[in-house]
């Protein structure tokens, strides 16, 4: 493993994945987003060579060499990561977000639970699956 | 007749030894030497022997003194250390009576002799009335010539002295400075003039017969030659010798007279004393003499003589033949090895021989060259054995080394330089086999080749046949020889098989027997060679051995921690993994929220 290599690379995602999250925090979710696949794309445009060089240096070789570790595979990881907070971020926002909607209900109607939703729907299921059966017969 | 003593007369009158030298000698008496003799005991002197008959050490000293002329007795007669201390023998031997004690009586010698003293200081000089001449201290003029008598003024130490001089006349002025009438001519008024001044003797020392090194168990032995460079005779000549690293067998010699030009030879003996290294002495010797006044005149010299270090070590080296009988193939030659070691102090030392031979010779009969050993005090042991060359050629031997220990401290001699190079004449064969290619298909062919060298200086006969494995068949070429191979020239023999059946083989071993011009036999053989001969393969074969190939080449690369920039992809395609693998990603990891999304949208609804 060359070690200076290695470190060159790990600076390079950790600046990388620091922007995204930055920009994720203090901007938007999808311009984020939008970062994450868009900065590797231009640098594979603008400077194909040295960019899929960078790519393909191998940092390591795990199991005795049988897994070697490219920078792509951990463009791949940090990808992953990054889409993955992205992503719940941007679910648990909307799902916080509905939950106040529901608490300001103005028609003053019972909040239903996630658990009574649920059985109402497994019923509904097992009703439209004994219909079906007695049309058949 | 007449003119025949004519002549005579004319001869006597010019050559008169006497004439010229009476003016230049004085009777004085001359310092023979000192002499420390007890009872019994004879100074040797020039024509004389003084002995002792006895030494009576009451309340005043007293011995007897016997005076020998040419072995016959002439006088004896009593002297002590007081007013007696002095006799005069015949007018021309002096004995003085210096000391009386412990059964000694210590002599001063003198003898009675006319000698030269007195030199040439000016020469002999033509006067005319008048006339004068100068030197540093006195002046001499001629006030004139009458009736054969020269009237001459001589000033001397600011002082005038007249006098008249008849011819043959002269006058010791003072100690210094002497006139001397040679000659008056009544005819032409002339008067020759010499003046004279004493002489004296200078000293000057060489070394002669100095050896290049002695032995520690030896004397250092070398002759001291004193000249008298100076103008009158030298006395009462003493030389002493002293060394600090070793002991003089004679510290004082006497020389009684030794006369201008002349040369006396003293044997110097020191005895070194005994040490571990080679190191120089310094020898001091010092020469002192008296002229007929009593003046002392002195030189001294120091003499360096080597002295080797009391273990000595020498090796020789005899090349011989070896015997017609000898039925070794090979070399021609064996050397035989002397080493001799001596140790010439007085006591017995362990030491250790070691011998270094050439990388290209073995010893006989001995598993080293190395021999530890106590060789007793002055003895000498030697070292004998014999090596033999593995191969010809021209050698040189290092020389011997012995190590040694005195008092704690290591000692390293080496044995003197072995001179010239020693060749071995003899056969050597070198032989080489080798393959086109150890890798081969059914059906192809490849060369085996044999490369024989004769490295010796003797021709070689011969001979070889090769033997091909099953497997492979001949093809063409040189596979089997014989002949005569010329010294220092090589053969080489090609021949070419075919593969016939896949698999692994070794090739056997090349014999190549040898034979040399008295019939002696030998053989040398080749090293065995692997050979693979793989099955024919077919193009799809040959395709699924690219991608092998290929597979093995990457990750061949991926291990050197290289760039895999695989020059086939562009970077529209590399954006499109990019690309791609993104959405991938994202699909996959957005299954989940997605799922969990529309769930509660639909609950909630």
């Amino acid at each position: 493993m060359n070690i200076a290599a290695f470190i060159g690379s790990s600076m390079l995602f950790a600046l990388f994945a620091i922007v995204v999250l930055f920009v994720l925090i203090n901007m938007s979710s999808r311009l984020a987003l939008i970062i994450l696949i868009v900065v590797p794309l231009i640098f594979i445009l603008m400077i194909p060579d040295i960019s899929i060089a960078f790519l393909s240096v191998e940092q390591m070789s795990l199991a005795n060499g049988l897994v070697p570790v490219n920078n792509f595979h951990i463009l791949l990881m940090l990808w992953s990561t990054l889409i993955g907070v992205i992503l719940y971020t941007e679910f648990l926002t909307w799902y916080l977000g509905k939950g106040m909607k529901m608490k300001k209900n103005p028609d003053g109607s019972n909040k239903t639970s996630i658990s009574a939703g649920l059985d109402k729907i497994v019923y509904d299921a097992i009703g439209k699956a004994k219909r079906i059966l007695n049309r058949q017969k | 007749m007449y003119k025949l003593l004519l002549l005579t007369i004319v001869l006597i009158a010019f050559i008169d030894p006497a004439s010229s030298t009476a003016v230049r000698e004085e009777d004085i008496w001359i310092f023979q030497g000192s002499f420390e003799l007890g009872t019994s005991e004879r100074a040797y002197l020039e024509g004389y022997t003084v002995k002792v008959n006895d030494i009576n050490e009451s309340s005043t000293s007293t011995a007897t003194l016997l005076i020998y002329s040419n072995s016959v007795f002439m006088q004896a007669f009593e002297v002590d250390t007081g007013v007696n201390n002095e006799h005069t023998y015949d007018g021309e031997l002096k004995v003085q009576v210096d000391s009386i004690e412990d059964g000694k009586i210590s002599l001063n010698i003198y003898k009675h002799k006319s000698e030269l003293v007195w030199i040439t200081d000016i020469p002999k000089t033509s006067f005319k009335t008048g006339d004068s001449l100068s030197e540093d201290d006195y002046r001499i003029t001629l006030n004139g010539i009458n009736e054969g008598v020269a009237q001459v003024t001589v000033r001397l130490e600011e002082e005038d002295y007249e006098r008249t001089y008849s011819s043959g006349d002269y006058e010791k002025f003072s100690d210094d400075f002497m006139i001397n009438i040679v000659y008056i001519n009544k005819n032409t008024q002339e008067v020759f003039i010499e003046t004279l001044k004493p002489g004296a003797p200078q000293i000057k020392m060489e070394i002669g017969n100095l050896q290049e090194s002695y032995e520690p168990n030896e004397y250092v032995e070398y002759e001291l030659i004193v000249t008298n460079n100076g103008t009158i005779p030298l006395h009462g000549i003493i030389l002493t010798t002293e060394c600090a690293d070793g002991d003089v067998e004679l510290v004082t010699q006497q020389h009684s007279i030794l006369d201008p030009e002349k040369k006396k030879k003293f044997q110097i003996r020191v005895k070194p004393d005994v040490k571990p290294t080679s190191r120089n002495i310094t020898i001091h010797n010092s020469v002192e003499g008296y002229d007929y006044r009593g003046n002392e005149y002195n030189n001294e010299m120091d003499t360096e003589a080597t002295v080797n270090s009391y273990i000595s070590i020498e090796k020789e080296v005899r090349s011989r033949d070896k015997s017609s009988e000898d039925p070794e193939f090979g070399t021609e030659q064996y050397f035989q090895v002397n080493i001799t070691v001596a140790n010439m102090a007085g006591f017995q030392t362990a030491v250790t021989v070691s011998d270094v031979l050439p990388s290209e010779f073995i010893p006989d009969d001995i598993d080293s060259t190395e021999w530890p050993m106590v060789i007793g005090a002055g003895e000498t042991k030697s070292i004998q054995y014999f090596a033999s060359s593995t191969e010809p050629g021209d050698f040189t031997f290092e020389p011997a080394t012995i190590v040694w220990k005195d008092n704690g401290e290591t000692y390293k001699m080496q044995s003197n330089q072995i001179e010239g190079t020693f060749h071995v004449s003899g056969s050597k064969v070198v032989l080489q086999k080798e393959l086109s290619s150890s890798y081969m298909l059914v059906g192809e062919v490849i060369d085996i080749s044999l490369k024989i060298t004769n490295d010796g200086d003797r021709d070689i006969d011969i001979s070889f046949r090769e033997t091909i494995p099953d497997g492979l068949s001949y093809v063409n070429g040189e596979n089997e020889w014989e002949g005569r191979l010329v010294a220092g020239k090589a053969r080489e023999f090609t021949y070419t098989v075919k593969a016939e059946t896949s698999g692994e083989y070794y090739l056997p071993e090349t014999e190549v027997s040898l034979s040399d011009e008295k019939g002696k036999k030998d053989s040398v053989v080749s090293d065995q060679l692997f050979l693979f001969i793989d099955d024919e393969i077919t193009e799809i074969e040959e395709e699924a051995y690219e991608e092998t190939y290929n597979q093995v080449d990457a990750s061949a690369s991926y291990s050197d921690n290289k760039q895999i920039a695989d020059p086939e992809i562009t970077k529209t395609e590399a954006a499109g993994f990019l690309l791609s693998s993104f959405a991938t990603l994202f699909c996959i990891i957005a299954i989940v929220p997605t799922f969990a999304y529309l769930f509660i949208s639909r609950v909630y609804k």
